[in-house]
């Protein structure tokens, strides 16, 4: 014991030799606290059984092979799904076996079962090329939201490169981009400046080079969802003498009450459940045949009133039973939580409701199913958890669909990674001065915690504007208090790739804004 | 760290069923014990002690190999101690036993666990800490792992490390009261 006690000590004289005055009073506390050390009853009998469980279940796990707990089986969803009266009829029936049939060729789909499985395949360093997205003219990020709608940030008025403090101004929005496509564009909110303050704890940075991982699409992402539709048992003909057919997205749904769509885009290899709207909410909203419960909910598409709305434990078990039941594995992804941030939206995006309204809450309330890639946490740019959404409609205690199930075929290269934390620091809480030289502008502060390690979901465009879905090594700030209303980030990104990091800087890219309950508008040209 | 860690993670994860089971008898006892100072429950803690191996069997092909393999375990450990808490308890703000507070209405749970006195008397202290430290300190203290281990579980430098064990045990003994220390003091 005294030996142990020994060698704790000096180890703590090495690090800080202070301790060394302190040293009967810490030797007492580390002889308390290693006589506290309990007895883990580990039974040896224990782990031999377990390992002799795990050996025989170990030959089945393959990267290429199904396995039980990380596939992803969408057999009971399509076994549910009553074929013969779906609405399209044998024509269209026809034309969705046409269509799955070619990606899934050269393999006996029935017999290798729906597997979905996170393959990661390593490549050299540097094999995604430029990841600085510096050729935008100072336009903020593009970023892209859940539903994978395309979202501009609203310009910077002044276009000053700015590290960490950003700005949004009255003046600055519905300038229409000079694409002539149709886009979406973030509403003006008064002229505020955000100045992060980093309150954590000292930290070092000592990976030079980290991987990034790209999602492959294209072929082998469409056969991976295609394998997934393909269990469906169609019953129908073979296709051997078609050739070289493809598709690029096709549709399925329930014709039923409360029936759910699927669809399925083999291009991008993501997949999607959503309500079968037609036959969705046949509850006629009128205030006269409405339930108690239903009297409680505003009208439709309005929102919900808070005491309609689940408690999170409700609303996950809902959501995991939905998975669970059309059997998609959720063991690739974290601990799931109930996406906060539509509750701020509402709430604080007018404090007059609440005289009002009390609670008043969102229509639809998300939950998120957090990916994890190479053992990491993944976070979108706006510093929220990326993964995979399940909507519940809390009108009608539904799970009213399931976002971003997609494809997990990744490419990994190694990339530079900033190792100097005053650079990240200075990028995080660069000063707010001179934005609006001479101008009377309201700071808010928001105050960040000690950073954690994680990846971030980051799109990098070449110079003929492909796309690339990167996940990058990024540090995930934690926002701990914050004097702005109304206000919904949780954290706040910082990309640890050196050329993204520089990019920013040059660019005047700085950290996406916390952008409150935006108004959406769009632009039509 | 095993010697050849990354070369059984490799073979692992090309299904080869006795490397798998090399990292399994390495770290067995160590994710035993780490699950157990956080549930103080023998049955609990061999339950999620078998899904942390089987979690990790069926996504070892997703593992990087030039990753650390004993941080990326230990971070499915620490997820299932949190699932565990969350899910079957339904507590958002528990993630592992030091969490429950003496008066909150999980405290009863707690008396039916495999604790003794000498839980309460280091609970008193150790709760006070974050998760992190907490963590670094039983590992440290408690498991005598080297901080180089240490950094890779908890996936941080070691200097770090080591700077957060100082500082833990700074607060610690900050936060033992004058009259503990003299009663401690006069008893040895």
């Amino acid at each position: 014991m005294n030996e142990k006690i020994q060698t704790i000590l000096e180890d703590l004289y090495k690090i800080d030799s202070s301790f060394r005055t302190k040293e009967p009073e810490l030797k007492k506390m580390i002889e308390e606290l290693l006589l506290s050390r309990p007895d883990t009853k580990f039974d040896q009998a224990f782990a031999d059984t377990l390992r002799a469980k795990l050996l025989t279940e170990a030959p089945v796990v393959s990267p290429y092979t199904e396995s039980a707990m990380s596939s992803l089986s969408l057999r009971s969803l399509f076994s549910i799904l009553d074929f013969k009266r779906v609405g399209f009829g044998t024509a269209g029936l026809v034309v969705a076996v046409l269509v799955i049939l070619p990606f899934v060729s050269g393999r006996d789909v029935r017999d290798s079962g729906f597997t979905l499985e996170q393959i990661v395949t390593e490549k050299g360093s540097g094999t995604f090329g430029p990841l600085s997205y510096s050729g935008d003219g100072g336009r903020g990020a593009v970023a892209q939201d859940m539903a994978g709608t395309e979202m501009m940030e609203a310009p910077v008025e002044s276009g000053a490169a700015n590290f960490g403090v950003s700005t949004m101004s009255a003046k600055s929005a519905a300038a229409p981009d000079s694409s002539g496509s149709s886009r979406i564009m973030i509403a003006p909110y008064p002229h505020e400046i955000i100045q992060y303050v980093y309150d954590g704890e000292p930290f070092t940075l000592t990976e030079k080079e980290g991987r990034v991982y790209m999602r492959t699409k294209g072929a082998d992402a469409g056969k991976q969802i295609a394998s997934l539709l393909a269990g469906a048992d169609f019953g129908l003909l073979d296709l051997n003498g078609f050739d070289n057919l493809k598709a690029r997205q096709i549709e399925l749904y329930e014709d039923k009450e409360f029936g759910y769509a699927v669809s399925a885009n083999f291009e991008e290899g993501a997949m999607y459940i959503m309500p079968n709207w037609q036959r969705w909410n046949p509850v006629a909203y009128d205030t006269a045949v409405m339930s108690t419960k239903e009297a409680a909910v505003s009208e439709p598409g309005v929102g919900t009133s808070g005491s309609a709305v689940p408690d999170d434990a409700s609303l996950i078990t809902t959501a995991s039973a939905f998975l669970k039941k059309y059997g998609i594995s959720t063991d690739i992804y974290g601990t799931p939580m109930v996406d906060k941030r539509q509750f701020a939206m509402v709430h604080q995006a007018d404090p007059s409701m609440s005289s009002l309204v009390p609670a008043w809450s969102p229509e639809q309330v998300s939950i998120i199913y957090p990916l994890i890639l190479g053992g990491k946490e993944v976070y979108d740019e706006s510093g929220a958890p990326y993964g995979l959404y399940v909507n519940i409609n809390v009108r009608e205690n539904k799970v009213s669909g399931v976002n971003n199930l997609t494809s997990q075929l990744y490419d990994s290269s190694a990339y530079a990674l900033e190792t100097d934390v005053q650079k990240v620091l200075s990028y995080v809480t660069g000063s707010a001065n001179d934005i609006y030289p001479g101008q009377n502008v309201q700071t808010k502060n928001i105050r960040l915690g000690t950073p954690t390690q994680v990846l971030m979901k980051y799109y990098s465009y070449s110079v003929n504007g492909a796309g690339q879905e990167l996940y990058v090594p990024a540090l995930r700030f934690p926002v701990t208090s914050q004097d702005m209303t109304p206000y919904y980030q949780t954290s706040i990104l910082v990309p640890l790739v050196k050329e993204i990091l520089d990019g920013r800087g040059n660019v005047g890219g700085g950290i996406s804004p916390g952008m409150p309950s935006p108004e959406i508008m769009r632009v039509e040209r | 760290m095993l010697e050849n860690e990354k070369e059984l993670v490799i073979k692992s994860k090309n299904g080869d069923s006795q490397a798998f089971g090399l990292l399994y008898d390495h770290y067995v006892r160590r994710i035993y014990n780490f699950i157990f100072y956080k549930t103080y429950q023998k049955e609990t803690a061999e339950d999620l002690t078998s899904q942390t191996f089987f979690k990790a069997l069926n996504s070892i092909a997703s593992v990087d190999s030039q990753r650390s393999f004993s941080s990326w375990l230990y971070k499915i450990a620490q997820n299932t101690v949190i699932d565990h808490y969350r899910r079957d308890r339904h507590h958002a703000d528990i993630d592992d036993i030091w969490d429950i507070s003496d008066d909150s209405p999980e405290s009863d749970f707690v008396k039916g666990l495999d604790t003794d006195r000498d839980f309460a008397k280091v609970k008193k202290y150790l709760s006070k800490l974050p998760q992190l430290e907490r963590d670094i300190i039983m590992m440290r203290v408690w498991e005598e792992m080297p901080y180089k281990e240490i950094a890779e579980v908890v996936g941080k430098s070691e200097v770090n490390c080591k700077v957060i064990y100082s500082r833990s045990i700074k607060k610690l003994r900050d936060m033992v009261p004058l009259s503990v220390l003299l009663l401690l003091l006069l008893k040895g």
